[in-house]
């Protein structure tokens, strides 16, 4: 296991849709140990973390989550900030934050024995209102 | 492995694009960081900084300086800060972290598994924006 992570200034705002998706690849899973988010607009926003019912198809130009460790090897795991059909909407929510209106408020949220997702799945961080976009990222192992 | 730790005092933001601060490994050591943070008070709203791996290292560096040892029983770092270079170094191609600061603010990510640095390698803080040319503190621990 090799510690990753990578940070992304998310686009989608609009209430009841994905702000960003982290998506493993089928070869690998992935364990979330730390998330965090911070306003990059005075828009108080809604946050849930969850697992989409269905993950987002056809991802636009994902990103590779980063080695924290320039030894180990590449990672298999995404970010997305758009799809042609986006992630559904998680039918619960891990954690639920409501961030006041002031550009850098967020929150680090640990999971110290990890938020695993199974290969080919995903998490998301999910607009539960009309929200500001995000500087946010996603730690983990695979 | 001993803990080190630096604190450096960014007079100034450069222009959007450019490298805050620079943490700088030796040929003869890597590095692991524990810790990172900056302070200081933004009155705009467009400061915005990333943390990540620079595609290439600054060059000649303006007067780095050499992180501390915690423990003064331990041997002297090989670690370096730096503010300045002739050639900076340039743009990570994607941040471990990024934060928009507004208002007095202090920051600090945490990596209790460590950001290693390579030998000859170097971790930056980035200004991907700038909003107001301000004074900027920033520190950092970590092994080697």
């Amino acid at each position: 296991m090799a510690v990753y992570s990578l940070a992304n200034l998310t686009t989608g705002t609009a209430n009841a849709t994905a702000a960003i998706e982290l998506r493993t690849a089928a070869t690998d899973r992935v364990s979330v140990t730390e998330i965090g988010a911070f306003l990059n607009a005075a828009t108080a926003s809604l946050i849930g973390i969850g697992r989409p019912a269905a993950i987002g198809i056809t991802p636009t130009t994902p990103i590779t989550w980063l080695a924290e460790d320039p030894a180990n090897p590449a990672g298999t795991a995404q970010t997305a900030l758009a799809w042609g059909t986006g992630p559904t909407a998680p039918t619960n929510f891990f954690r639920r934050v409501n961030v006041p209106a002031t550009i850098g408020a967020g929150f680090v949220l640990t999971f110290p024995r990890g938020l695993v997702i199974a290969v080919s799945s995903s998490i998301v961080l999910w607009n539960l209102q009309l929200n500001s976009a995000l500087n946010c990222h996603f730690v983990g192992d695979e | 492995m001993a803990v080190y730790s630096l604190s450096q005092q960014a007079a100034a933001i450069g222009a959007s694009g450019t490298a805050l601060w620079e943490l700088r490994t030796a040929s003869t050591d890597r590095a692991a960081i524990y810790e990172l943070g900056l302070s200081g008070s933004f009155p705009t709203t467009s400061d915005v900084f990333g943390i990540g791996r620079p595609a290439a290292i600054g060059i000649t560096p303006t007067t780095p300086v050499t992180w501390l040892a915690e423990d003064s029983g331990a041997s002297v770092g090989t670690v370096q800060g730096a503010l300045a270079w002739a050639t900076g170094p340039t743009v990570p191609a994607n941040f471990f972290r990024r934060i928009r600061v507004f208002g007095t603010m202090i920051v600090q990510f945490a990596f209790p598994r460590g950001l290693a640095v390579n030998v000859s390698s170097s971790v930056v803080v980035w200004t991907i924006t700038l909003g107001t040319t301000t004074t900027v503190d920033l520190y950092a621990a970590g092994d080697e």
